[in-house]
């Protein structure tokens, strides 16, 4: 994901945006295209400055005769939170090659189910970002107003025919700062004298960056120094910190009963990338920085049931009273989890070459996630735990995790995921 | 026939440059012109093809001489098997070499006008021209390691095995996948594509990376041609040409005019993979509802044709295609994509990939069944660049190293012709 750095002129791919987003004015800033990924496009709005009192008469300017009764409610939200300036809008626009019947049903009920799962993770104490507001729009272009499109005005009979189809989710998110774990691994890896990447960095000086890129010499890595051209991971203290981290959090996410579904480096978000908080001291090696990271990008998640003991206090659902799950459903949880690491793991290894000791960094913060649960509920409640005895010597979190990865094992070997046929 | 092809140019694929032949002189030699001829054999799956590839250093193409093919069609209601497809491709495999090499030297005297089928038994039943030697002729045999069946597989192997040594040249293994891949990049000049490879064993998204192709998505459980053919077998399309083509032509009936009904299919992306078992089990399912209407037009909106299950099938199946290589154009920052394999000239599937890469301000790159169906000449493409590029796994020295494979994945093999670097979307 570019930073805000980068103003240039909105641009982007597909069909129009719909007309409320394109409309929507905070001051003098029109949404600005952050990213176009596969399915959706990523547009960040600067909000209004706007005093709680005058949230009501936010500044939305819109064409006569459209009502746009959602945009109201969304502008409204999103001006009386307090400390929101800028927030993520993710449109997910109509495919053109999809059957429209097809379309629409996976688009609306990806949003839906993108904010469920964000709600979820925060509820669980995962960080991932708010969820600010959801919205169906047209993104027909009527009048032949301002927006300036391709598509904009088709006479009556094919607005009739792709009215349909026509439809863009639209998810509120809260702004995430930094950059993204790929772009930081990447950033190690390559030698200083590649500064392509830099620019994009907001606002970083340029030295700080090549400092943290030849931080080299710590490096543990035993091929990298065999093959100099080839592209290797850095794999370091600092790495293997902030992979140990991801792991962790993936966990949790996972025993609050959310499975990613596209977990790849690009889709986890590092709050402070080390050489932007870099103060003269070289910090990357005195353990002081503990990496800050956000799983983004909830676009193919799922839920199952959540394992979290602590949950049943936080949140008063329906999910107080099972704090072991039972064995069956275990099972089936276990292969989700286990999916969802090995996309994970290959996502690693085919993004970032050579990073294997990288993927068990992340095992291990994984497991070690489970083993922390399952000594808090040892310490926590011996003394007033009725099914005891459904806890072996093996604590039941840390038979959760094995039994993840053991699926894990048996995925890794299915079919011709090993090696392919034909 | 494929020699009316125009030759394809070196520099458009960016590979790195060509070393110099004496380096791998011990391997093979230029012929007496100069040029670079391999011979190709192709016998995977279904199809045999021979082929035969020119390297021009001269104008630094690469021209298609020749590229005959059979394929075994099995009967309705029948898939493939291991046995009969090999039986098959040992029964063509010299005709169809002797055919290549016909096509690819012709004699003078050879009647260069006959209708094909007619062009076709003449090139069968002839022996190449007098004057041809395999010797000076030809720089190597290419032919194909895995993945594939067994059989069919060590049937060709042993062709080009035996060519080889009654030749006295050198042996090329090759990976189907990365031949697909090597074909399409040259037929089509995509320097650094997104590759779609789609067939009736394979469906994999490929992005090159560092020295190798990577999958960045692929089936977790069977392939997309896999799933196509066996729904045309329950419902019994026939196999000839393809079920895929028959599915294709059935889906083709909807119109403006008169839609196709949707039906719902399941619709499994995760991540970048694709699953199509379980859609198969659904549809196939569906064949024995009581709405199901095998002969005949529907008479209320619960009832569905064979017409209506074809069409939702391959917009269903290649949605979810389509939607896992877009993932990887994102992924990878790559804006142009290459579909090759059976499945890849299905007209369907190119016009929704030319529509999302259109929207992504890319450029699709696609070829017709000659190149995309598995062919010799695809085989030769990788061979020759193998051979010209020095590439250790792929250069065998004699017989020994030439076993089959029938599981031998795409990102196994050491792209040595394409630069280290990760080139754009590192």
């Amino acid at each position: 994901m570019l930073s805000p750095a980068e103003e240039s002129e909105p641009t982007w791919f597909g069909p129009p945006p719909p007309a409320e987003l394109l409309r929507y004015e905070s001051s003098d800033v029109s949404p600005h295209l952050l990213s176009q990924g596969a399915e959706a496009r990523v547009w960040l709005l600067h909000l209004p400055k706007t005093s709680d009192s005058d949230a009501g008469k936010a500044t939305v300017s819109v064409g006569s005769g459209i009502s746009v009764p959602k945009l109201n409610s969304v502008t409204q939200l999103l001006s009386i939170s307090p400390g929101i300036h800028t927030t993520i809008c993710k449109e997910r626009f109509p495919k053109k090659y999809r059957h429209p019947q097809l379309d629409i049903s996976l688009t609306k009920s990806r949003t839906k189910a993108e904010a469920r799962c964000l709600i979820r993770c925060q509820r669980a104490g995962v960080p991932c970002p708010n969820v600010l507001a959801i919205a169906h729009w047209s993104n027909e272009q009527k009048h032949g107003d301002s927006c300036n499109t391709s598509g904009r005005l088709m006479n009556d009979k094919s607005i009739s025919l792709t009215e349909t189809s026509n439809t863009s989710s639209c998810l509120f998110l809260e702004y995430i700062h930094g950059c993204t774990v790929r772009h930081y691994l990447e950033e190690r890896s390559n030698p200083p004298s590649t500064d392509s990447h830099k620019s994009k960095h907001s606002g970083e000086p340029e030295v700080k960056r090549a400092r943290c890129g030849a931080d080299e010499p710590e490096t543990i890595d035993p091929n990298q120094s065999q093959e100099q051209e080839r592209i290797t991971t850095v794999i370091d203290k600092q790495t293997l910190l902030v992979a140990r981290t991801l792991g962790a959090l993936v966990a949790k996410m996972h025993a609050a009963g959310v499975i990613h579904g596209d977990l790849t480096t690009s889709n986890v978000m590092l709050r402070n990338p080390p050489s932007s908080s870099y103060n003269g001291s070289s910090n990357n090696d005195d353990g002081s920085w503990t990496p800050q990271l956000v799983l983004i990008d909830f676009g193919l998640a799922t839920s199952t049931s959540s394992i979290l003991p602590n949950e049943s206090k936080t949140s008063s659902t329906a999910l107080s009273n099972k704090q072991k799950p039972k064995q069956h459903k275990q099972q089936h949880n276990a292969e989700e989890k286990a999916v969802d690491l090995y996309v994970l793991e290959r996502a690693f290894l085919s993004t970032h070459p050579e990073s294997e000791l990288l993927v068990e960094e992340v095992w291990r913060g994984y497991r070690s996630f489970y083993e922390g649960l399952d000594n808090d509920y040892h310490t926590n409640e011996t003394n007033l735990d009725k099914d005891r005895n459904e806890l072996n010597t093996i604590g039941a979190y840390s038979h959760v995790v094995n039994s993840v990865m053991n699926r894990l094992e048996q995925v890794r070997l299915r079919g011709r995921k090993r090696e392919c046929f034909g | 026939m494929t020699f009316t092809d125009p030759p394809c140019p070196l520099s458009p694929i960016h590979n790195l440059p060509l070393p110099s032949p004496s380096r791998f002189s011990h391997l093979y030699r230029p012929n007496h012109q100069g040029k670079t001829v391999v011979l190709g054999i192709e016998g995977s799956a279904n199809k045999v093809g021979v082929g035969v590839l020119c390297y021009d250093p001269e104008t630094e193409t690469y021209q298609t001489l020749s590229n005959p093919r059979k394929t075994y069609v099995s009967p309705v209601g029948c898939g493939f098997l291991p046995k009969e497809t090999s039986w098959h491709h040992q029964a063509h495999v010299v005709a169809l070499v002797r055919a290549a090499l016909n096509e690819a030297y012709p004699d003078d005297d050879s009647p260069q006008s006959l209708s094909y089928n007619n062009a076709y038994e003449h090139r069968f039943k002839r022996s190449p021209h007098p004057h041809f030697l395999p010797n000076r002729h030809l720089s190597a045999i290419a032919f194909t390691l895995g993945p594939g069946m067994g059989g069919p597989l060590r049937s060709c192997a042993i062709a080009a095995r035996t060519l080889a040594l009654l030749w006295k040249l050198p042996l090329v293994a090759v990976n189907h996948c990365i031949a697909h891949i090597e074909m399409g990049r040259v037929a089509t000049s995509a320097a650094d594509p997104v590759v779609l490879y789609v067939s009736g064993g394979n469906t994999q998204v490929i992005a090159y990376s560092d020295g190798r192709y990577r999958i960045f998505g692929e089936t977790i459980d069977i392939a997309v041609g896999n799933c196509l053919d066996r729904f045309a077998r329950v419902v019994g399309l026939s196999n000839d040409p393809s079920p895929g083509y028959n599915i294709e032509l059935e889906a083709r009936k909807h119109t403006n005019d008169t839609p196709l009904k949707f039906v719902d299919l399941p619709y499994v992306v995760k991540g970048m993979d694709v699953s199509f078992s379980g859609l198969l089990t659904f549809i196939e399912e569906l064949t024995k509802s009581k709405h199901f209407v095998r002969d005949g037009p529907t008479e209320n909106d619960e009832q569905f044709t064979i017409a209506d299950l074809c069409y939702s099938l391959q917009e269903t199946i290649f949605a979810m295609l389509v939607e896992i290589t877009e993932r990887t154009m994102a992924h990878c920052g790559q804006s142009s994509v290459l579909v090759v394999g059976g499945v890849g000239c299905n007209k369907r599937l190119q016009d929704m990939l030319e529509l999302m890469v259109s929207d992504r301000g890319g450029t699709l790159c696609a070829m017709d069944h000659r190149y995309c169906i598995d062919n010799g000449a695809m085989i030769a493409q990788a061979g020759i660049f193998g051979l010209q590029y020095g590439s250790e796994s792929m250069c065998v020295k004699g017989v020994e190293g030439t076993d089959c494979r029938q599981r031998f994945r795409t990102d196994q093999v050491e792209i040595v012709w394409r630069p280290k670097t990760r080139g754009k979307h590192s």
